[in-house]
């Protein structure tokens, strides 16, 4: 499963983040949602929230 | 409009927002299938599908076509090694005589000979220390 965040279009509701899952060589599935409606399990959310101040809290 | 992709025999349904454009697909693929960046992306257009078509291209790595700089650059031969072919190589003979008189010109080949080798050691030690750069932009499949 990969969740991949789009450049920041200005949209308020955040950038588009494509939720996509895959078995093996499998076709994958892919969703898209904006930032503001993903709903991240907290370890999830943890290592986002490191991401960002690696990268200077670059959203 | 409803949208597919199709790549290496795959369906894959997507959102339009993933359909509608060619980078958009090219950026949601890219996890799943790095070669896409350099793909070659089709449409087909039905009454209520889009059928994206992706056929993958072989890309290269790294820099940008670093061999077609190399091979546009001037070539040539070491001034010197140059002048040796030429003197032992040609059907010219040279009495002590025609000697003197190219002495000039075989002291300017040396010369010219010794910058070039230096200049290809100093390019070597500097390619050899080097420090490793980030990519100026995302190179996919690493």
């Amino acid at each position: 499963m990969t969740l991949t965040f789009w450049p920041d279009d200005g949209d308020a509701q955040g950038r588009m983040v494509v939720i996509g899952t895959r078995v093996n060589q499998n076709a994958p599935k892919m969703q898209m949602l904006r930032q503001e409606s993903l709903q991240l399990p907290v370890q999830l959310a943890t290592l986002l929230a490191d991401l960002n101040r690696d990268f200077g809290g670059e959203q | 409009m409803n949208y597919k992709i199709m790549i290496e025999g795959q369906e894959i349904p997507v959102p339009e927002e993933i359909g509608k454009d060619d980078d958009s697909v090219k950026r949601a693929l890219t996890p799943f299938y790095p070669e896409v960046a350099n793909a070659m992306i089709t449409r087909v257009a039905t009454e209520d599908t889009t059928t994206v078509t992706v056929v993958k291209r072989a890309g290269t790595k790294g820099a940008r076509n670093p061999l077609e700089k190399l091979a546009a650059c001037k070539g040539g031969k070491n001034p010197a090694v140059e002048l040796y072919d030429r003197l032992e190589n040609g059907d010219q003979t040279f009495d002590p005589l025609a000697m003197m008189e190219i002495e000039e010109q075989i002291d300017k080949a040396i010369e010219a000979g010794e910058t070039q080798a230096a200049m290809v050691v100093h390019a070597f030690k500097r390619l050899a220390n080097a420090a490793p750069q980030p990519a100026a932009e995302l190179v996919s499949g690493f």
